[in-house]
């Protein structure tokens, strides 16, 4: 674990270093798939940054509503510090609700856009796995395994690298399956099955994780929702291809 | 002709040797049918007991998840704050120093914490490495009525992990750490964090 990269009488956040690496990285990386996939590359680009830009505000400013009190004494508190201090829902719904918006303008074709996407989420997902090993609060089960890692003494699972390895084989999947799909979009249905499935399968070895009342994995269960809707999305695709 | 409407077509084009690689319609319903039987197979394998996960965090290392480590330090008025006599309700322990600008900055709004939420949480601020007498006018100062104790060796800091300053753990009425926040906090997100522990307990 690293929560601190210290440089000299500067000791600088590594979590959010690598976020902010990972949105670079998923933005560059829509810019690739898009011009790969033919699509419309400065369009497709600014699709991704306006939802990513939308949904940070949009979070932030939720926060700010919610503890209007506390900013209320302390405007500047609004704009800094930004390491923390945002509602995660609110943030994601108007991230994508604008970026449908600006697709629809546009008139960007769905599937194909999709294809663009969702290497570049699953990039952001490696990011955050990899903020997690980092300096998160996540951690593995007890195991005393070759791969075992050490933490405070207790051998455990590497359970953010299990992500980082499932985020890595999904890419894989993608890149492999744009080759031969016969119709946009099964490429990133396929990448989110192959995800979604890793996840669902890794999340076992987490041990602080967020459970229901009756002690199930909620990401084990919104893992399984999107593996079923991928396949059967997959399933309907297929059928218009054929 | 768009670019869009190319990228349409050529995905209509079967991949290279002529024989499309994509499965039919018939595997894909039989993987969908396989992942649902043996994805709730294993959420069932993998539901957690609640007794034995608390079991497996019972170990005492300064991360959000773990028992927060124990220590005495003195007070400012000679009085001893244990970390294992506020066991049963929520504790704040905020590391700082005098010659810490962003610490200056958050110590108000630990302050007001302290009054808003009196009896509900226990805030602390421990001084990290300075003696009594610098500290003792810096308290007086900024108006800290909440308790300082003091770290003039370091031990507790090290124990804990601190590397920078701020840093501020949240730990629950069971001892455990929920959040650890390194550098400046606000004064919102400070009572987010504070709701969150209270609600926890």
């Amino acid at each position: 674990m690293l929560p601190t990269l210290d440089l000299g009488p500067v000791a600088l956040p590594t979590a959010g270093l690598v976020y902010i690496l990972g949105i670079w990285l998923a933005l560059t990386v829509v810019e690739r798939s898009a011009a790969r996939l033919a699509l419309n590359v400065p369009v497709t680009y600014n699709l991704a940054a306006l939802g990513l830009a939308v949904g940070v505000i949009a979070a932030r400013l939720a926060f700010v509503a919610r503890y209007w009190d506390a900013y209320r004494q302390n405007l500047v508190g609004i704009v800094w510090p930004l390491t923390s201090g945002f509602s995660l829902l609110p943030g994601l719904i108007a991230g994508l609700a604008a970026a449908f918006f600006y697709a629809r303008a546009k008139r960007l074709p769905a599937w194909p856009t999709l294809d663009a996407l969702v290497p570049a989420l699953l990039v952001a997902l490696l990011a955050i796995s990899l903020a997690d090993f980092l300096a998160g609060p996540g951690f593995g089960e007890r195991a005393d395994l070759l791969w075992s890692i050490d933490l405070f003494g207790v051998r455990r699972h590497p359970v953010q690298i299990y992500e980082i390895v499932v985020g890595l084989v999904a890419l894989l999947a993608w890149r492999r399956a744009v080759h031969s799909q016969r119709l946009p979009g099964q490429a990133a249905l396929m990448a989110l099955a192959v995800y979604s499935a890793g996840r669902l399968f890794v999340d076992a070895y987490r041990a602080n994780v967020s459970l229901t009342a009756d002690g199930y994995h909620v990401v084990q269960i919104a893992s399984l929702g999107i593996l079923l809707a991928s396949l059967g999305l997959l399933a309907r695709r297929a059928t218009t291809a054929d | 002709m768009p670019a869009t409407t190319k990228s349409t077509d050529r995905s209509l084009k079967p991949s290279g040797n002529g024989v499309t690689a994509t499965p039919s319609r018939f595997t894909w319903t039989l993987l969908l049918v396989g992942a649902l039987l043996l994805g709730s197979a294993w959420i069932l394998y993998s539901r957690e007991d609640s007794a034995a996960a608390a079991a497996d965090g019972l170990t005492e290392a300064p991360t959000a998840g773990h028992i927060a480590p124990d220590f005495s330090l003195e007070l400012l008025n000679g009085d001893t704050f244990s970390l294992s006599a506020m066991r049963g309700q929520p504790v704040v322990l905020n590391f700082w120093a005098t010659w810490c600008p962003p610490c200056r900055v958050e110590i108000p709004h630990f302050e007001q914490a302290s009054r808003k939420y009196n009896g509900q949480v226990v805030i602390a601020g421990i001084d990290d490495g300075e003696p009594v007498t610098r500290v003792r006018p810096f308290v007086q100062e900024m108006g800290m009525t909440y308790p300082v104790p003091l770290d003039e060796d370091s031990v507790v800091s090290r124990r804990y992990q601190v590397n920078s300053l701020p840093t501020t753990f949240f730990i629950g009425a069971d001892g455990v750490i929920q959040n650890v926040h390194i550098g400046l906090i606000n004064q919102a997100v400070l009572e987010e964090k504070i709701e969150s522990l209270i609600q926890g307990s």
